[in-house]
């Protein structure tokens, strides 16, 4: 257990003095940034609009709507609905720095030829795998910390911008903990994420494939998530055009990262549990079409599953074949 | 210019063994399968939903191509850093950019060979499909594919190249090119106009590719082919140049 305990220090070490990590890193803060910068640039385009009636694309837009726009707009870059508003930021892209960060970090192994040293050393293969994706898991938490509160500053910014609001005065400890409950949520949907790109590395004996098994897949996931909006759509109105495609894709993704992902970061409330009442306070609730689910017991098991399938089948590859590339 | 048979014989044997080249060409075999499989689970006409079945067809080769050229390019290039035989390369006596150029060609040829193979197996699915694609529809895609993947594919295997030979590493150059397909692909179906945006190469594919896809494009975004093709061109042959100017001056060696 030390010597196992060592490996995820040493692991850890090499996360922390990589250049990339801090590079990734400064990244998520400054698409935080941008993204607050670009809420206000929306936000003068509908105040305009208010006045000239010509949207920001050039669209003609009524006043009323051009009002309830930027009210809402206001609303989402003030205290304390702002800190929700960037943090979609720091989950979209978070990923796809984690996924970059855990192929390189799995990756390097073979390609420097280390990992035929660190079995010299006595390290055995099976419990790698597991000891990368502790470091990459305690990686991703300091990540995620260091932009919780990065956000902070982003959003006094954003909300200064919008000439409103009450700053951090405006958050009691009940926010403060829905805060910290998202962080943890959000930190936990990335998990499998790092152990698919684990499993990737170590099959690849390099990072290179890695990078591209995870990135890529990742976008076929976003790419599955957009066509969804459509199929569930269709679904819910019982349309026939749709249905077989419906029938193969919706099993697909249900078992997806993403889908158990968005339960777990919405905690059993994901988007498309109304996907035909966007307005929140409308009181017609439509329940999710098969198979879809939204309880996050379930969800966080069927990550715990993915999980747990990447890493042993990692450490059965490692036990299997030669280690090098 | 003696070197050259041996020097592309060489870089196709070792690309052939490597197992990145066989995912490759598997996938691009795929990708039409799946395309016309969810075009015929539609049961609405299809041609309500695209302009062509064909020009999916079509579509689903190039834009794996592009993909699968961000990998063989980096499977190429950047093992030879990765395993340290790029000095050995060099010992050889072969000038650097002869390496470069021979490393560039394979990536692009076999990227070709794959998506043109990969044209061929997709008519014929779409034909036991049954959306009857006719003689000079099928003679389209395979044309437009010889000509679109290896334009498409140039300005990827020329980011990744790059990324290859200043990271020293597969991970490096399948990174750069990586960044620029996904971030150019997002950036593309944004549907709002972005500063320079004509200039991202999926801009200028999606625009050669059909009215399947310029659908895709903002609105208002007028793309001629020759255009395009001129964006895409010097495009890819700055990134190559690049590479080849940085390649020159670098050292090889981890």
């Amino acid at each position: 257990m030390r010597e196992w305990l060592g490996l995820v220090a040493a692991e850890l070490l090499k996360v922390g003095r990589r250049k990339i990590t801090w590079v990734l890193l400064a990244a998520l803060v400054a698409a935080n940034a941008l993204h607050g910068r670009s809420l206000r640039t929306e936000l003068l385009d509908y105040r305009q609009a208010m006045q000239s009636g010509v949207g920001r694309f050039g669209q003609a837009i009524a006043p009323e709507v051009a009002r309830a726009t930027a009210a809402d707009l206001a609303r989402r870059m003030t205290f304390p609905d702002v800190l929700d508003e960037v943090w979609v930021i720091t989950d979209f892209w978070g990923v796809f720095a984690l996924i970059i960060l855990a192929a390189l970090q799995s990756g390097e192994e073979s390609e420097l030829g280390t990992g035929r040293r660190l079995l010299l050393r006595g390290v055995r293969r099976g419990t790698w795998p597991l000891a990368k994706l502790c470091a990459l898991a305690a990686a991703a938490a300091g990540f995620w910390s260091v932009l919780a509160l990065t956000i902070l500053p982003i959003g006094l910014w954003t909300e200064a911008q919008a000439g409103s609001g009450g700053g951090l005065g405006a958050l009691d400890g009940h926010v403060w903990a829905a805060h910290l409950g998202q962080l943890a949520r959000s930190w936990l949907a990335t998990i499998p994420y790092l152990a698919f790109s684990v499993w990737a590395a170590t099959l690849a004996r390099g990072a290179g494939p890695a990078l591209a098994l995870g990135l890529g897949g990742r976008f076929v996931e976003l790419g599955s998530t957009v066509a969804g909006a459509v199929l569930v759509g269709m679904e819910m109105m019982e349309s026939s055009a749709t249905h077989a495609l419906y029938a193969v894709w919706a099993p697909l993704h249900a078992l997806s990262f993403d889908w158990s992902g968005k339960v777990i970061r919405a905690w059993g409330n994901p988007s498309w549990a109304q996907p035909l009442s966007p307005i929140p306070s409308s009181p017609v609730r439509y329940s999710l079409p098969w198979p879809f689910f939204d309880s996050p017991l379930t969800a966080l098991l069927i990550l715990l599953a993915w999980t747990v399938l990447w890493i042993a089948w990692a450490g059965w590859s490692l036990r299997r074949r030669d280690i090098t590339a | 210019m003696r070197h050259w048979p041996g020097l592309l014989a060489a870089e196709f044997a070792k690309l052939r063994r490597q197992v990145v080249f066989r995912a490759v060409v598997l996938s691009l075999l795929i990708g039409p399968g799946v395309m016309i499989l969810v075009l015929r689970l539609v049961s609405s006409d299809i041609s309500d939903i695209v302009v062509s079945p064909m020009e999916v067809v079509l579509g689903s080769v190039v834009i794996l191509a592009a993909f699968g050229s961000v990998v063989l390019a980096s499977a190429i290039l950047g093992r030879e850093f990765d395993w340290g035989t790029a000095r050995a390369q060099l010992l050889r006596g072969v000038s650097r950019f002869d390496l470069l150029l021979a490393k560039l060609i394979t990536a692009l040829l076999s990227t070709t060979a794959a998506a043109l193979l990969a044209a061929l197996v997709g008519v014929a699915e779409a034909w036991l499909a049954g959306l009857e694609p006719d003689a000079s529809q099928a003679a389209q895609v395979v044309t437009r594919t010889l000509a679109l993947v290896p334009l498409g594919s140039l300005a990827y295997v020329g980011v990744t190249l790059l990324g290859a030979i200043l990271g020293r590493s597969s991970a490096a150059g399948m990174l750069a090119g990586l960044v620029l397909f996904l971030g150019d692909f997002l950036l593309s179906t944004l549907r709002t106009r972005i500063p320079l945006g004509e200039w991202l190469p999926v801009t200028n594919l999606l625009a050669l590719l059909g009215g399947t896809f310029t659908v895709i494009l903002p609105s208002g975004t007028v793309l001629p082919e020759s255009l395009a093709v001129g964006r895409l061109l010097l495009f890819g042959a700055a990134t190559v140049v690049a590479a080849l100017l940085v390649f020159q001056r670098r050292d090889v060696h981890q």
